[in-house]
This record gives structure tokens, C-alpha cells and sequence, in this order.
């Protein structure tokens, strides 16, 4: 599920949505390192339930003490 | 006792020393301040040494006994903190120039609960700008530097944690973990330390850095001074709702040296990636000494953690992006290129993605939990799979040569912090470069005991632990606020 992200993207997103001046090299440098991360979180994601959340997490490790 | 003899002595052993008046708190304070002093120019552990408070509640603490009041676990002994543990009133930089003069008006659970098991607060210890570097490089107060040879790095955050307690400078210390930032500084000095279960201990008043993966933990010489030290800080807190109310057991009580029949894991995949050829010596020698002890040694395929890198780097740059948004905007140039670097990705990270990592975390740490520990009882894995490097190899050099730097060094140690598992570095020797070797002992979900339990038997049989940096010591802060200044 590789998905490209590309500079100009990251430029706009930062010029639009956070009122930021990135750089062509740096943009290039956070494309790639967004599209690692999202694409982790995303193939994550195929595998999450409908009734999955966040806050089961503290329930979580106490189930999985032994 | 000499001076140096009472500066050997394991925390557990002063404390036990004080409270017996075989030697006074006063005593073993004016030998940490001078130490402290002298070790200060080599290795830039303190942004600020405490003395004249550290000497009075140290009197304070002579006299409690004197009368026959009530003890604590710590009582009179001299403890240092990563500058990150917020004191209201007090300065809290956060190892940053940003927060140079920063005085919250609260007070950390974990600083009011060693206050009240006696411990005398020595000073604040350098670290990595905001928790967010795990080499210890620190432009605005001054790198901190390796006791075992100060051209290498201390690992970070909590770097002057890491060195303070190796150089002898004071008997524990408290970290913070949100990578890796108490069991690299451990490693890379030769001292134990501990990353709890995410909720074991209060994060209410500690400095954040991101709150859904940050733990804080002890560092310490023996496994024995981190039960003692975990077993004052953790539990539930009404102020922290991430807090756990899970009883905390008397670690100290469980440490018997017995782990015959326990199941050790070793890895066959992701740990041992690249590791050096001295680092693995070491790894084989100290599986060969709990085997030795009857453990028992199982291979281990473990599922896959490159992924859970990159998961927890999703909900990193996001929460720290949040955090430091305000200060980004207005004046990124306080920050150092590591910190901006890591940071600015958080703001191109989708919503959606950063919950979705969220989300299936309960999920990915019962899988690995059942994958793994119904096989084993403990993971024995490497800290770091490298020599400890030098400050000047680990320097980025720009922007594009951070995010690798920062999986070089953290591969090992930050999927924990996604799963939430505790995990206890353990000094295991010296590379051919005569630094230290760790490794690191995780156990299932507030497994804690059992950690402590494995790591104090392996160092009832090694002497690695007792090992004295040789460092040049020269007298030389004066000031309260140590040579440390932001630049």
C-alpha cells in the first residue's frame, strides 16, 4: 500500500493549514518520511475493528498481565 | 569510610548505612556536592547542583533520626533528576533554551513522593532539548559527555541521569522513556534503568514530550536501587488519568536470586539486525550466566517491529507537533535542527492515520503479548546492536540525515514503547572500546517484579555494575546554577 506523497503537497499543506515556508529539499525529505508513517498506520488500520478504540488500551495491558 | 568508599556504595547500601548511623546523610551529601563539582567539567551532568537546599535537608534528615521519626525508604539519600520534574516555583528548563526560565506552579506526583520517602533532591541533570534526542548532544546547555570516555556520547534523553549515576554524583536518578531516553543512558553509561509499564508511574507535572507512549523510570547502579526507587513512585494518581491502580508490590522483597525454570527469550529476528561483534559476545556471555542459573533459554520468533517503529513515530510527531505547535510557529529557531526536524513531520501526518495507529494499539499489544509471552516469561534483547558512538558520529549533519541517525539508535528500544511493556537495561560488560554493553530484559504488562527479579539475580553473579568510570576529576563549579548555561 505504498501511496506517494508528494512535495508539493506537503508545501501546500504547510503554506494552507499551518501558515508555514518549507523548503522544495525539505518538503522532499517530509513526503517521504509522512508517507512512512501514514502508510504504517494505514495498513494498521486494515486490521482494526468496527468497535475498536483508543481508550481500550489501559484495559489492555492490565487483561495482558498474565 | 572515605569519601570514595561512601560514593561506591550501591543506594540501597547508604540508605541501609544512614539509617543505621553508621554514617549521616550530611556525610554522604557533602561527598555527592563534591563529586559533583569535580566530575562537572568532564562530563556536564548538572544544569543546576542544589547544594545549599541538598545540605540542609540533608540536616534535616540527621536530625528526623536523631529524634526516632518515622523513615522512609529513602531517607537521607542524595538522588538527581533529569531537569524535567516540575517543582512548583522552581526552574524546570527542560534541557531547552525556550524554557530557560521556566517556573511551574505545580509540583510532580513522583517529586512529592520521593520527597515524602526522605530522598534529598541533589540538583537538576542535563538532558536532550525536551527529551527528544536519545545521543545526549545538547546545544543550549552543553553536550552531556560519556564518563567511560567523554568523546562518546551519554545516549539521551536522560543523559546526565545516565552519567551522573555511573561518575558517582548521586545514587539514582529519575528519567523519562517515550524511545528509549532512560534505557539508552543506562546502557551507554553502565547503569541500570528501568521503563515501566506506560501508566506504572504518574506522568502529572513531568515535562511532556508525548503523552500516550512517555513513561518516567529510575536509573541506578544495581537492579536492587531501582526496585527500591519504582516501588516509591508508581501507582495510581487521581491526577494523572493514565495513572494505573494496579497494586504496586514490594519489588525488593521478591529479589531472591532464584530464577530457575524461568523462560528467557532470545530473539531471532529484528535485535540482533547488524549487531557488532563485541555486542553479541556480550549478549552470549550474560544468556550464558541466566542459563547458568537455570534459566531456561528459548529462541524466540518475534512478529514484526519495524512496523511498530514506524507507528510510533505516527503518534510521536503528532502529540510532540501539538505540544511545541505554539513555540514552532513562534520561534523555531530556539529549536535545535534534531528537535525541528522530528517535529515539523507531526503537522503533515493525517488525523485520521495518527488515531488509526491509536486505535490499533490495544490490538497490536495483545497479539505481540500472546505471540510472545505465552512462550517466555522475559525478552532478552540488546539495548543498542552498536558501539556507543561518538558525539562527533552522531552530529547530523542537516535535516536529511536525522530521522536515520535517530532509527539507528532507537531501534531497539522504541517498539517497546509502543506496546507499553516494561523493559530493564542491564550493564553486561565493555565493547573492545572499553564502553558499555546492556542489555535489556521485557516482560509482559506491569511484569516489573519479575524483571527486577531476573536482572538482580544476573548481577549477583557479575560484577559489571561495580565498575568506576576513570575519570580525570578537577574541582571547579561554584555557582548554584552549575557551568552549564544555555548558549
Amino acid at each position: 500500500m505504498q501511496n506517494e506523497i508528494t512535495t508539493e503537497l506537503i508545501r501546500l499543506m504547510a503554506q494552507q493549514l499551518r501558515g508555514l515556508e518549507v523548503s522544495e529539499e525539505r518538503a522532499a525529505q517530509l513526503a517521504k518520511e509522512v508517507a512512512r508513517v501514514n502508510d504504517a498506520a494505514r495498513s494498521a488500520a486494515a486490521d482494526n475493528g468496527f468497535n475498536d478504540e483508543p481508550s481500550r488500551y489501559a484495559v489492555m495491558l492490565v487483561a495482558l498481565k498474565s | 569510610m572515605s569519601a570514595s568508599d561512601l560514593l561506591n556504595l550501591s543506594l540501597c547500601e547508604v540508605a541501609d548505612a544512614i539509617r543505621r548511623k553508621k554514617v549521616s546523610s550530611l556525610e554522604v551529601t557533602r561527598a555527592c556536592v563534591a563529586r559533583a563539582r569535580a566530575v562537572q567539567p568532564s562530563i556536564n551532568c548538572f544544569i543546576a547542583l542544589e547544594e545549599d537546599d541538598a545540605l540542609k535537608a540533608a540536616r534535616a534528615a540527621d536530625r528526623a533520626i536523631k529524634v526516632g521519626a518515622k523513615l522512609g525508604p529513602l531517607h537521607g539519600v542524595p538522588l538527581a533528576h533529569k531537569d524535567m520534574f516540575y517543582r512548583a516555583g522552581r526552574v524546570t528548563t527542560g534541557g531547552s533554551k525556550i524554557l530557560r526560565d521556566y517556573r511551574p506552579t505545580t509540583t510532580a506526583t513522583v517529586a512529592e513522593r520521593l520527597d515524602a520517602a526522605g530522598a534529598i533532591w541533589l540538583g537538576n541533570l542535563n538532558m536532550a532539548e525536551l527529551a527528544a534526542n536519545p545521543t545526549g548532544h545538547n546545544e543550549h546547555w552543553g553536550h552531556c559527555r560519556n564518563p567511560w570516555n567523554t568523546d562518546h556520547i551519554t545516549g539521551g534523553s536522560s543523559s546526565g541521569s545516565g552519567a551522573a549515576v555511573a561518575a558517582r554524583a548521586c545514587y539514582g536518578s529519575l528519567g523519562s522513556d517515550t524511545g528509549g531516553s532512560v534505557r539508552l543512558p543506562a546502557a551507554a553509561n553502565g547503569v541500570v534503568g528501568l521503563k515501566p509499564t506506560y501508566g506504572r508511574v504518574s506522568r502529572y507535572s513531568v515535562l511532556p514530550r508525548v503523552w500516550s507512549l512517555d513513561t518516567v523510570g529510575p536509573l541506578a547502579r544495581t537492579v536492587r536501587d531501582c526496585a527500591r526507587i519504582t516501588r516509591v513512585i508508581a501507582g495510581a494518581d487521581k491526577r494523572d488519568s493514565t495513572a494505573s491502580n494496579e497494586p504496586v508490590p514490594n519489588y525488593e522483597r521478591l529479589l531472591d536470586g532464584r530464577i530457575k525454570g524461568v523462560r528467557v527469550g532470545v530473539p531471532q529476528n529484528h535485535f540482533y539486525d547488524e549487531i557488532s561483534d563485541d555486542a553479541r559476545r556480550r549478549m552470549d556471555d550474560s544468556i550464558a550466566v541466566l542459563a547458568k542459573l537455570g534459566a531456561r533459554i528459548v529462541r524466540v520468533k518475534l512478529p514484526d517491529l519495524e512496523h511498530l517503529y514506524h507507528l510510533t513515530n505516527a503518534i510521536g510527531q503528532v502529540e510532540s507537533a501539538t505540544i511545541y505547535a505554539k513555540w514552532m510557529r513562534e520561534r523555531p529557531q530556539d529549536f535545535s535542527l534534531v528537535v525541528r526536524t522530528r517535529t515539523e513531520a507531526g503537522y503533515f501526518v493525517p488525523a485520521v492515520s495518527y488515531v488509526e495507529a491509536l486505535n490499533a494499539r490495544p490490538r497490536i499489544a495483545a497479539e505481540f503479548v500472546r505471540a510472545v509471552f505465552d512462550k517466555i516469561d522475559v525478552l532478552h534483547t540488546p539495548v543498542m546492536t552498536m558501539s556507543v558512538p561518538t558525539l562527533a558520529e552522531t552530529e547530523p549533519g542537516g535535516t536529511g540525515e536525522v530521522m536515520s541517525m535517530l532509527a539507528r539508535i532507537t531501534r531497539n528500544t522504541r517498539p517497546i514503547n509502543f506496546l507499553g511493556l516494561p523493559a530493564l537495561a542491564v550493564p553486561a560488560g565493555f565493547s573492545e572500546s572499553a564502553l558499555p554493553v546492556s542489555f535489556q530484559l521485557v516482560g509482559r504488562p506491569f511484569a516489573e517484579d519479575l524483571l527486577f527479579k531476573v536482572g538482580d539475580a544476573y548481577q549477583r553473579e557479575t560484577t559489571w555494575h561495580t565498575q568506576v568510570p576513570p575519570l580525570q576529576c578537577t574541582e571547579a563549579v561554584s555557582s548554584r546554577r552549575a557551568t552549564a548555561a544555555p548558549a
